[in-house]
């Protein structure tokens, strides 16, 4: 009986013991990061920049006014002779423990994508179990990337989230950013048959004036941050940068158009006809039997007339198809623009090697070492447009039509 | 203390079948003992106390059937 | 030997938890990148020849494990020394099991956590559960099974939902044609995990029922491995092949990615459970047929005592296979399968079965001339009559 006792005791004391562990990190001992920036300075050292939560002062404003309360996050900065030893370097700047898995955004400067590449700063990132694979990539432009994690933003406390909330609701809406996750660039780097596009962000206004909490206080704010177009890059370096519709035509031939709007010139007017893609599918295919392959894009996309500005008649299914191929012609012509240039660069944006891949292991063998300089610029690349319109919005024809009578 | 001398047995065969196998994979003798040797070397105080105590465990199991048999034998 | 027995149903439950148990931790068959999945199911098909024939040795001794049968077989002498080998073989297969299972926590969570601690806890945990015997052990994978069985529906489930998995990359299927896979197959998955269902010999006396050994084993080893074979193709389609060889734990990986609905993130402790458990049973499996192995060839009476000792040695073992995880993979992938898997779990049973085959058609004939006297005496009974 004694035995059962003490058996029983051991455990139960046991279990005061299990509840905490070697590794054991209370909550109000972590600095929590919610975004982490990495510049080059002059004298070529890495620059790490991070943006810590300030937990009380997220929820707390919503209740305290708003008014001489603190930001909702801090930035400190480090430096050091590779990432990791900037980021070490930044603990000595935080009295508590760094803690990476709310990490979401990570963000490159221009300048140092420019210069030396990405390919030697991510590994870090990669090995580390607790920062995730799924955290954003943005490359910082004409700014220093740390400046875009100090800038303050409305509505959104955070400025990491504005970034990432930002570029997911302009691919989703424009289709002219991408959501990059670490895991998307890390393939794309790795891959023969595919470059890294990173989407861009840019801050507009005086970074002075972004750092302190009464550029929040305006109505317009003095410093902004925006998105901007994507970076294009060639093994690791960056090469290009597209914005505007040279951008939604990378977006659209990687198939990841969710929304967006094709304006027409229509009968000599400039800009009548706002065309909204509801619905699109992209099809990438490569026909080998050449020596140089030939790239054939598949396009169908459906959608509505949201705006028009002229006195077409929409209720005519005649006039409708005419629209159609207008828009067809357009769309294939803003692709088209998009491929030549992107060969220009000679940086297979698009993973046209990766499907010649996939549909011929063997011919891609050959090619494979030589891709992006010297068959990629050659390849052939035809653009097969279908464009349907379905509806045109809550009315038929302009009011414009019924003015002018 | 058959059951001790069991165990001791297997453990050092298993011993020698580890170090074959750090053989096999190209190291010589001496860094195989070293290399099997060196976790133990950077134990800390509790990983310390914590293992003294299994192989006490260990031992005092059979060393104390081994006294009630002898006691029970006297007895007789 | 125990007096217990366990049901068809539980011997089941065993192989597959067993097969799945570390399997489903370390990238298997990947030296045949995107067609590991291939990889995996033909090293299925040669786990079920591999499992006929320990089938065939059962058939042969049904009532008892293979350390007894092997002297039988081989001559007292001979016998011993190769029970004794294989009783080590399964002593250091499960240290490999339970180093594997403490690297992979140190890696993704307890990275502070010295190995030594990992691994006594588990260790702890599994020498309780053998001293009480294989019908405990039994019951318990019963359980365990339903919850490992939901666990991986939802996280197949999550996974699909998140829509990370993009078919392409498993394409082109069989670039390089079907020779890598076939290399990888009889060099690497064939013996790991296919061929490590040589353990259930040992196990399988205990059935209650022999007639159904052959089909239950048959089916176990085709549903872990199909389960196996999907689980390496989502984690390619996934994941990629370049992400894939240059991950340590790429089921871990994989579930890191899941993104759902905007929270449904890290969800890592998914793969963790779902590990705990598999390496629970299949360390509890080894060192069950190492215990029993043990007590056989030494003939010592109560088989639960010597689980602590041997335990510490297990556990003790773990920390001096290899000093580093890298050599620890290496050793795996080249050393053991070469030198370890193919002669105990290949040639020496296949030779062994060879020989029971002819030892017992020499009886079969013994058999028949022992007629002979009995018809004697009947001539005999008629004369009389």
């Amino acid at each position: 009986m004694n035995h059962k006792w003490l058996l029983l005791f051991l455990i139960m004391t046991s279990t005061v013991f299990i509840s905490g562990c070697w590794s054991q990190k209370e909550l109000n001992e972590l600095a929590i990061i919610s975004a982490m920036a990495i510049d080059k300075n002059e004298e070529g050292k890495y620059v790490k920049t991070i943006q810590l939560v300030n937990p009380g002062n997220v929820a707390g404003g919503l209740q305290g006014g708003g008014n001489g309360q603190s930001p909702a996050v801090t930035v400190y900065t480090a430096m050091g002779d590779s990432v990791l030893e900037a980021h070490f370097h930044a603990t000595s700047k935080v009295s508590r423990r760094l803690y990476h898995g709310h990490a979401n955004l990570i963000v490159i400067s221009e300048e140092l994508a420019r210069e030396e590449g990405i390919t030697d700063i991510l590994d870090a990132f990669e090995r580390d179990p607790e920062i995730r694979m799924t955290s954003r990539v943005v490359i910082a432009h004409h700014t220093k990337a740390g400046d875009l994690l100090k800038s303050l933003t409305a509505i959104d406390k955070i400025p990491a989230e504005k970034v990432n909330g930002t570029i997911q609701t302009t691919e989703r809406a424009r289709g002219e950013s991408m959501e990059v996750t670490l895991q998307d660039v890390i393939t794309t780097l790795t891959s023969a048959g595919k470059e890294t596009v990173i989407s861009g962000f840019s801050l507009i206004g005086d970074i002075q004036q972004g750092k302190k909490m009464e550029n929040v206080q305006q109505s317009e704010l003095d410093t902004t941050l925006e998105s901007d177009g994507l970076a294009i890059f060639k093994e690791g370096k960056l090469v290009d940068w597209y914005q505007g519709e040279m951008s939604r035509g990378v977006v659209w031939i990687l198939d990841k158009i969710q929304q967006t709007d094709v304006i027409l010139d229509w009968k000599g007017q400039e800009n009548t006809l706002t065309y909204n893609v509801v619905r699109q599918k992209t099809k990438v295919s490569a026909d080998t039997t050449n020596d140089l392959p030939v790239i054939t894009v598949n396009v169908r996309a459906e959608g509505d007339i949201r705006e028009v500005r002229s006195q077409i008649d929409l209720t005519d299914p005649y006039e409708i198809l005419d629209i159609e191929k207008e828009f067809e012609k357009e769309i294939k012509k803003q692709l088209e623009n998009t491929v030549t240039r992107t060969q220009q660069n000679k940086s297979d944006i698009f993973g046209f090697g990766e499907v010649i891949h996939r549909s011929d292991p063997e011919k891609w063998k050959k090619m494979k070492s030589d891709w992006n300089d010297t068959y990629f610029p050659n390849l052939k690349v035809n653009v097969k447009v279908e464009a349907f319109i379905r509806r045109s919005g809550n009315r038929t024809n302009s009011y414009i039509s019924d003015m002018k009578q | 203390m058959k059951i001790i001398s069991i165990s001791f047995l297997m453990f050092v065969f298993l011993t020698v079948f580890s170090l074959c196998m750090d053989i096999l994979l190209g190291f010589d003798l001496n860094t195989s003992i070293n290399n099997a040797i060196r976790p133990f070397l950077v134990m800390e105080v509790t990983e310390k106390i914590i293992f003294f105590l299994l192989i006490v465990l260990m031992i005092v199991g059979p060393v104390r059937t081994f006294y009630n048999k002898r006691k029970k034998k006297q007895q007789r | 030997m125990e007096k217990a027995k366990i049901s068809a149903y539980q011997l089941f439950i065993l192989i597959v938890l067993f097969e799945l148990g570390s399997a489903l931790l370390v990238p298997i068959a990947i030296e045949a990148n995107q067609d590991a999945w291939l990889a995996i199911l033909i090293g299925m098909v040669g786990g079920f020849c591999l499992y006929l024939v320990y089938h065939g040795l059962y058939s042969y001794y049904p009532d008892i494990p293979p350390t007894e049968y092997i002297q039988k077989i081989m001559g007292s002498f001979l016998g011993k020394i190769l029970a004794f080998i294989y009783v080590l073989y399964f002593i250091y297969l499960s240290a490999r099991v339970l180093r594997d299972f403490g690297e992979m926590l140190i890696t993704s969570f307890y990275w502070e956590t010295p190995l030594f601690i990992l691994n006594t806890l588990m260790v702890l945990l599994v020498i309780y559960t053998v001293r009480k015997g294989i019908e405990v052990l039994a019951r318990t994978s019963e359980l365990l099974f339903v919850l490992i069985f939901l666990l991986g529906v939802s996280v197949l489930f999550l996974i699909v939902v998140s829509g990370i998995i993009q078919i392409s990359y498993l394409e082109p299927v069989l670039e390089e044609g079907i020779k890598p896979v076939i290399k990888t197959t009889f060099t690497q998955t064939l013996y790991f995990p296919f061929g490590e269902v040589i353990i259930f010999a040992m196990i399988l006396p205990y059935l209650n029922r022999p007639e159904k050994v052959k089909r239950i084993g048959l089916l176990a080893i085709g549903f872990s491995g199909l389960i196996l074979a999907s689980v390496m193709a989502i984690n390619v389609s996934v994941l990629g092949v370049n992400n894939i060889t240059r991950s340590p734990f790429p089921l871990l990986s994989t579930i890191q990615t899941i993104e759902v609905a905007g929270f449904l993130e890290r969800l890592d402790v998914y793969f963790i459970l779902i590990t705990v458990i598999g390496v629970f049973f299949k360390m509890c499996v080894f060192f069950y047929a190492s215990v029993v192995g043990t007590a056989n060839l030494f003939k010592v009476k109560e088989s639960a005592r010597l689980a602590f000792p041997l335990g510490l040695a297990i556990l003790i073992l773990s920390i001096t296979i290899a000093s580093n995880f890298s050599e620890h993979v290496k050793e795996g992938l080249h050393v053991i399968t070469l030198y370890l898997h193919l002669p105990l779990q290949v040639i020496i049973p296949s030779l062994l079965l060879l020989i029971a085959f002819i030892k017992n058609k020499k009886k079969k004939s013994k058999h028949s001339k022992n007629l002979f006297p009995k018809r004697k005496y009947r001539l005999v009974e008629r004369d009389k009559k």
